[in-house]
């Protein structure tokens, strides 16, 4: 094999593109992941990870210059003085918001599964049938049942840690042993679940920490520091898992500062045949090519790769005889929070810090019972109880320190996290005139939220105020604004899956339509947006899923 | 009335427009020290560990002056906070100048712990009324900036978050709801 030809070529090398490595090699294809960033050796590259907060210049705090070189990085709740060398630069890579969106990446190996949130929730056949439902967007290809073994299979080898609590809306999983809740999650949770009828229920979020050690990994150390790569191996990230399980194969091979710009068409075999790159340091064009290509650098990347790969046969964009590609942008909504603190357990404590916290599943429009008039779909809530040191005490010298030394009252917080419809005017688009340093047109983002999304923000709010108070919580404050997209890492839907090839790119394999031999496996697949805070799961369920059905095809000879 | 206006001329007027220069003089020292980062000398770290040190004293646990807060809060003052926000740390530290002469006839630096007590006791009864009529658009007090990055940089220091609060850098397990007795100390890195 020439060393440019390889069987299959893997664009991006964060979760899903992982995925797929792994999956393509340990099925025997030699594959290139071509990742436009750096490389990152696990362990070795976490620099950060053992300092103790004295021995950080801002003891993590942010500084005039992150907020200069990253307004929009570093607004993340996961940036801090010793995560930030995995978030990119904003000046040094820059896009057009044609409405604000925050768009966050990390570029290098690994990708944002480095700082991912590790919430793992299955979409169930609530959420499949949403858009057949109630008209929006296209119908889904799958159902529940045809994912739910692949479902099973990335967890096992991930590794999720979570309850089995028999929901329709939140189906559950091939689970680690859940983390347990504080003292006030469990006294909110008793009197939330006990109160409502509709389904509602508090349970312990289900995350990608190891709560027992697999092959090696693992088990948490209950730092909290996972934002910044764990030493342990006790988080699912490619560096720590997908990646190193690929590269035992030895068929695998990792180009790192590879630019992909383009997947180059070949109108006789109606096929891609390969990938344009540019090599970011030395700025020289080079092509590889391969059997198979699967497009897994995130959902606007990817989109971005496909409007720039044109030709005579896709004008407008590789696959995209529909005129869906770069449509139907859609994010979650997630800027209500809810806060307050509890005037008792002052006999209770923890010991460790958990990186998790609890889940209030989907509650309305789930059942009969639970249908709204005023909204379409649902939302989440993400939460946690603390009891931490004071933060300020009032007065100075010894009357102030002897305030610290006690932890202060326990405070119980939800963030809501709203679904999003998928709207054709909310776009990825190229920019006509304006290119980066590499010479590819500027991505333009242009994605909103509607009535929809805010009428369900209203209700988010309400409903975080009147569960709070249930449970006896004082001086609740809300937040009832409608955020801005981008910043809660959720972006998806521009390259559609769905039935009929005139309204969709993909097929149920996240094959393109048009392309046999392209598949997309990342957050641009998805026909409805993400429903909870932890949709990584599902990419990884349709690219191991995807990656089956092709080496099938492939072995059929139909690829 | 002259001493007072030298001071004033020491402490707000000259080191407003030293801005973006060393504000060699926030001390009030003629003999301004070296430059410690852009925008602050040696002289005013010592300055800053003074006031840190009052804030947050030594009891039977070490206090801020042990772990060195005025070069913290030097770092933090130049390196995440604006330029507005440092004038006011300017003019608010000739304000404390001022009071200490009327009080004590000398300056803040050269007064006694049971002297600048009351004196930062004052500005912190300021900032309570300040940041109740706070607009959003609206800088913090000084005071409010000087006493956070004191609380905030003491209890993430070595000393701070091992012997005043309990500090366990891999704790290992996860108990989520354990008994707890008032005097336990509350845990650091939070």
């Amino acid at each position: 094999m020439a060393d440019n030809h390889f069987d299959a070529i893997v664009v991006g090398s964060g979760i899903s593109g992982g995925w797929a490595a792994k999956e393509l090699c340990e099925k025997g294809l030699k594959t290139l992941v071509l990742e436009r960033g750096r490389n990152i050796e696990h362990i070795k590259d976490y620099t950060e990870t053992y300092k103790h907060p004295w021995e950080l210049t801002h003891r993590g705090r942010r500084t005039n210059e992150d907020r200069t070189n990253s307004p929009i990085q570093s607004k993340v709740y996961a940036w801090t003085e010793a995560s930030k060398q995995f978030f990119v630069n904003d000046l040094e890579n820059p896009y057009e918001q044609i409405k604000p969106f925050d768009w966050i990446r990390g570029y290098q190996v690994g990708g944002r599964s480095l700082t991912w949130g590790r919430q793992c929730y299955r979409m169930s056949d609530i959420h499949f049938e949403d858009n057949a439902r109630d008209g929006h967007g296209v119908d889904w290809p799958i159902r529940y049942k045809d994912i739910a073994p692949w479902y099973d299979y990335v967890e096992k080898f991930a590794g999720i840690s979570g309850s089995m609590e028999g929901l329709p809306q939140l189906p559950d999983g091939n689970f680690l042993p859940p983390m347990e809740m504080n003292s006030i999650e469990k006294m909110v949770s008793r009197k939330i679940n006990s109160h409502y009828t509709d389904g509602r229920k508090m349970i312990i979020g289900r995350t990608a920490n190891l709560t027992r050690a697999i092959d090696g990994r693992g088990p948490c150390q209950y730092r909290n520091k996972c934002f910044e790569g764990c030493p342990f191996g006790a988080y699912f990230s490619s560096n720590s898992s997908t990646l190193p399980a690929a590269a035992k194969t030895g068929n695998l091979t990792i180009r790192p500062f590879s630019i992909v710009a383009e997947i180059m068409y070949d109108k006789e075999s109606r096929k891609a045949k390969g990938v344009r790159i540019i090599d970011t340091q030395t700025l020289q064009s080079e092509e590889f090519f391969a059997k198979v290509i699967f497009l897994n650098a995130a959902t606007i990347a990817s989109t971005g790769i496909l409007l720039n790969s044109t030709s005579d046969v896709f004008p407008n964009g590789l696959g995209n005889s529909s005129g869906q590609l770069g449509h139907n942008l859609m994010d979650m909504n997630s800027a209500v929070f809810a806060t307050g603190d509890y005037d008792g357990l002052n006999d209770r404590y923890v010991y460790g810090r958990r990186p998790n916290g609890i889940l209030i599943p989907r509650f309305r429009n789930i059942s009969d019972q639970t249908k709204r008039k005023d909204y379409l779909r649902g939302f989440v809530y993400q939460g946690w109880g603390l009891r931490i040191r004071p933060k300020w005490a009032e007065g100075i010298g010894e009357e102030l320190k002897e305030q610290f030394i006690d932890p202060s009252n326990w405070t119980m917080n939800l963030i809501g996290e709203g679904e999003h419809l998928p709207y054709y005017e909310n776009t990825i688009q190229l920019s006509k005139d304006k290119k980066d340093k590499f010479g590819l047109p500027l991505l333009q983002l242009n994605c909103e939220f509607r009535e929809n999304e805010k009428v369900m923000s209203k209700d988010m709010a309400d409903s975080a105020g009147e569960m709070l108070e249930l449970a006896g919580i004082k001086n609740i404050k809300i937040n009832k604004e409608l955020g801005t997209p981008g910043v809660v890492i959720a972006e998806s839907g521009t390259a559609r899956m769905g039935k009929d090839p005139k309204t969709s790119v993909l097929n149920k394999w996240n094959q393109m339509h048009d392309v046999k031999n392209v598949f997309v496996t990342d957050g641009s697949c998805m026909a409805s947006s993400v429903v909870s805070p932890g949709p990584s799961i599902t990419y990884m369920a349709l690219a191991a899923r995807a990656v089956d059905y092709a080496v099938k095809e492939m072995k059929k000879r139909n690829l | 009335m002259h001493r007072r206006k030298a001071i004033l001329i020491a402490g707000t007027v000259i080191s407003s427009t030293l801005l973006g220069d060393y504000l060699l003089f926030l001390s009030g020292c003629k003999q301004p020290g070296k430059p410690f980062t852009n925008f602050y000398s040696t002289k005013d770290v010592h300055l800053f560990t003074e006031i840190g040190g009052t804030i947050m004293p030594a009891t039977d646990t070490p206090g801020a002056r042990e772990t060195r807060i005025g070069e913290f809060i030097a770092i933090m003052l130049s390196d995440s906070f604006s330029a507005v926000d440092r004038k006011n740390i300017a003019d608010g530290i000739a304000n404390l100048n001022e009071s200490c002469y009327k009080s004590y006839g000398k300056k803040f630096i050269d007064c006694t712990d049971e002297q600048r007590y009351p004196i930062l006791k004052t500005q912190d009864a300021a900032v309570k009324i300040y940041k109740q009529k706070q607009q959003p658009e609206e800088p913090p007090h000084f005071f409010w900036i000087l006493k956070e990055l004191t609380i905030f940089g003491f209890f993430n220091s070595e000393q701070g978050a091992k012997h005043v609060l309990r500090y366990d850098p891999i704790p290992g397990k996860y108990l989520g709801d354990i008994p707890y007795k008032k005097g336990d100390k509350a845990w650091a890195m939070y």
